[in-house]
């Protein structure tokens, strides 16, 4: 039973790592919506969200299934705890870029999005640490995964300073209110999905060594 | 209705991780000496090397397993801690082996005197075939038991948790007992001798799952009171019972660890192969 | 679905079952079988009905408990020959089943597996095949000349229980062999000395076959005339032994002795007495049989 236990535990790996690669799209996808309103684009990333949703149930499914029929030990197991908990991360990832997609119907965005460098700035850093977290778990590499971690202070600093800015610009433009809280929650949904990768990253960590390195401030 | 409040002492502090870590299983201590120990133990029979090499502590008061696939030596080791072996010809032992800091293999050693000391259970129940009070109280008997014999046959029956069923049947034939029941029978005998350390070569083998459940219960209560050497080719097995395990392969010692960490985060790839099943 | 059943090969293999005959054969072989078993029961009836039909008539009471009469034949009693025959069979036992058991346990459990005893287990084996008339002449010379018991039944006794004595220790060795390795390793895992496991478990778990065992060689001791003429039994006795140091007669000898004769009385006495000899088998054996039961009944545990 156990070659066929092995295939099954593939399959599920592989399923994962697509929807992870779906949630990449997304991410990219409703950030082009964002800096340029592409309302087709918003409604189709929503689409997606569903999608992501029923694969999450079925990974998590499969999962407990695998655990009561074959009772695994070792690297399997952490392989299997750890999909679970990268499905569950992945899915507050998709959750999070749709609410990026929804401020894409607000033009105002579109205006002070040109003008936000330090915005674009999140967006690349919050890419690359999805990347890298992606990466790291399709490949196992707790070195990468490890990096992803460290590279979280940055990105948290790096929405400290849009926060602190427009609190800053606020009083002067008030009018333009609406358009700044927009801004200000993709920052935040931005820095959540940095928060997700940084989880997949240990996760990552977990399946590799053994060891459960959350909730660790790393020094500096 | 009068409620008393009981005064906090002064110095009382709340202690969160004694809350939290109520699992027996947790708190083991790791650093007591062992209660049997092996050197470079080496067990030959004729030309073949059967046991190569192994050195493993055995701590009190815990349960170690040994786990590994067919012909890897592990029945052998267990064999030769109460030098069961010596009734095979052939046998050649080197290296050492220490019981409570005695060498085992030392000339002046007595095996009797030793058997006394470190019970066994084998695969299949092998009860005499005579009465149950007889199969529990013989080795005592033989061996000089000054005190009431009715009481340790009824004490040891109780620790086997066989007494409920047995008890008005004590002079029947211990064969007409269920497979289960003989097993828990020959553990009863073994612990009458009131040993130290308990070996058990595969003790569930030849029994049904409820059967199963019932000795790893039983085990599970006695590692309170003997050091217990469990010897199982039932990953599962070992993993639910014991406290660390060993894993052996082609006589040699690959591994061995605290049971939660072997079966989370094995170091050799040997053992990871063989505990998720690529191999054996 | 996985790679691994392509590689199976699916094809039913030929079988060429001959289903009819094997059935034809074995049944041809169960028929030969049953006509053997037949063919044995056959003569052993013709032979019983025919002695029978010889000295049937002569059996009785006033037969078992008077003396042979040279004056009147067919007045002539066994007493004589049957009592050396009881007295033989007891002292046989006495002598042959200790030292059998006692050197079969040796043997089997406590002796180390070398190659000088199996040289020993052969010269045993070998032994229970030389002609009883050597052990015969055996005890003449150590037992009535040697040990100067002269020709008593002790004497006779004591070659007979060398000529069961090899047959004793092999049958015993083998039943305490088949006694399984299990039992002896329970025993020894709580502590106990190798004679205490044989003592409390090896030999009552054994002594239903060892006594079968006994059975059988005592049964033979029982037929044999030669070791006890060569010893110096007697053909013709008014006495019956009162000591072990008496001089005695047998049934087997006894009937030999008349066997020779022919006028048609001793023609009767032959078949009597062979009647009183296979009555005595028989008794020994139901007593034997009656002993194993009650043991196993009781378990003495």
């Amino acid at each position: 039973m156990t070659v066929h236990f092995v295939h099954l535990l593939d399959d599920l790996r592989r399923r994962s790592l697509r929807m992870a690669s779906q949630v990449e799209d997304m991410l990219e996808e409703a950030v082009e919506a964002a800096f340029q309103t592409n309302q087709a684009l918003a409604l189709r990333i929503v689409a997606r969200d569903e999608e992501v949703d029923a694969e999450e149930v079925g990974v998590e499914t499969e999962v407990i299934r695998l655990l009561a029929l074959y009772q695994p030990v070792g690297r399997d197991l952490r392989l299997l705890a750890t999909i679970l908990k990268v499905n569950s991360d992945l899915e507050r990832v998709a959750d999070c870029v749709v609410n990026i997609a929804e401020r894409a119907r607000h033009l105002a965005v579109q205006e002070l999005a040109s003008q936000s460098e330090d915005l674009r700035a999140l967006f690349r850093l919050t890419r690359q640490a999805l990347r890298s977290a992606i990466q790291a778990y399709a490949s196992e590499n707790s070195d990468l995964a490890r990096q992803v971690i460290h590279d979280d202070a940055a990105i948290d600093a790096l929405y400290g300073q849009i926060v602190r800015q427009m609190v800053a610009v606020a009083p002067r433009q008030m009018p333009q209110i609406g358009g700044l809280l927009d801004l200000l929650s993709v920052a935040k949904n931005l820095e959540r999905i940095a928060d997700h990768a940084t989880n997949i990253a240990e996760d990552v960590v977990f399946l590799a060594t053994g060891a459960i390195v959350r909730h660790r401030r790393p020094e500096q | 209705m009068v409620t008393v409040s009981r005064p906090v002492a002064a110095t009382q502090t709340l202690n969160l991780a004694s809350l939290v870590s109520a699992r027996p299983e947790t708190i083991i201590d790791q650093n007591s000496s062992p209660v049997i120990r092996t050197e470079d133990l080496t067990i030959r029979y004729g030309s073949f090397a059967a046991v190569r090499n192994v050195t493993l502590d055995i701590l009190p008061k815990q349960v170690t397993a040994i786990i590994g696939p067919s012909g890897c030596g592990k029945s052998t080791f267990l064999r030769a801690i109460n030098r069961m072996n010596d009734f095979v010809d052939g046998v050649n032992v080197s290296g050492r082996l220490m019981f409570l800091g005695q060498d085992v293999y030392a000339p002046g050693t007595d095996p009797v005197a030793l058997r006394r000391r470190i019970g066994m259970v084998f695969q299949k129940p092998n009860p005499f075939p005579k009465s149950i009070f007889k199969n529990v109280a013989w080795g005592p008997q033989v061996n000089g038991y000054s005190g009431n014999l009715a009481e340790l046959v009824e004490e040891s029956l109780r620790k086997a948790g066989l007494w409920d069923e047995v008890k008005d049947k004590l002079d029947h034939s211990a064969l007409t007992l269920s497979g289960g029941q003989q097993q828990r029978l020959c553990i009863a005998r073994a612990i009458a001798m009131q040993p130290e350390v308990l070996l058990m070569d595969e003790p569930c083998s030849s029994l049904d799952p409820i059967a199963t459940a019932r000795v790893e219960d039983l085990i599970d209560e006695l590692k309170s009171q003997y050091t217990v050497v469990l010897v199982t080719h039932n990953m599962q097995q070992a993993a639910r019972v014991s406290d660390r395990t060993a894993f052996m392969l082609m006589g040699q010692l690959v591994e061995v660890d605290l049971t939660s960490r072997l079966f989370t985060t094995p170091h050799d790839p040997r053992t990871q192969d063989y505990i998720t099943g690529r191999f054996g | 679905m996985s790679q691994a059943d392509s590689a199976i090969d699916w094809q039913p293999v030929q079988f060429r079952p001959r289903l009819a005959a094997r059935r034809v054969l074995g049944g041809l072989f169960g028929l030969a079988c049953r006509l053997a078993a037949l063919a044995a029961g056959l003569v052993l009836g013709c032979l019983l009905w025919h002695v029978w039909r010889q000295g049937g008539h002569l059996l009785s009471l006033r037969f078992l408990t008077s003396f042979e009469s040279t004056l009147d034949p067919l007045a002539s009693g066994v007493k004589s020959p049957l009592w050396g025959t009881v007295w033989l069979i007891g002292l046989t036992t006495i002598l042959a089943v200790p030292v059998g058991i006692a050197a079969a346990v040796y043997l089997e459990e406590f002796a180390p597996r070398s190659r000088l005893m199996q040289l020993l287990h052969l010269n045993i084996a070998n032994l229970a095949g030389v002609p009883s008339v050597v052990y015969g002449l055996l005890g003449l010379t150590v037992f009535v000349r040697w040990c100067a018991l002269g020709r008593s039944v002790l004497a006779g006794a004591a070659a007979l229980a060398l000529l069961i004595l090899p047959v004793a220790i092999i049958t015993t060795r083998e039943a305490l062999a088949a006694v399984p390795q299990s039992i002896r390793q329970a025993a020894y895992s709580v502590g106990a000395t190798r004679w205490q496991t044989v003592r409390d478990h090896v030999l009552p778990a054994a002594l239903p076959a060892i006594m079968t065992g006994m059975i059988l060689a005592l049964s033979r001791a029982v037929g044999e005339a030669a070791p006890l003429i060569v010893v110096g039994a007697v053909a013709y006795s008014r006495t019956v032994p009162t000591s072990p140091l008496d001089g005695f007669s047998a049934l087997p000898i006894k009937i030999f002795n008349w066997s020779e004769l022919a006028s048609p009385e001793f023609v009767q006495l032959t078949g009597a007495a062979i009647l009183v000899l296979l009555g005595v088998l028989l008794g020994t054996s139901a007593l034997a049989v009656g002993i194993r039961a009650w043991y196993q009944r009781r378990r003495l545990w």
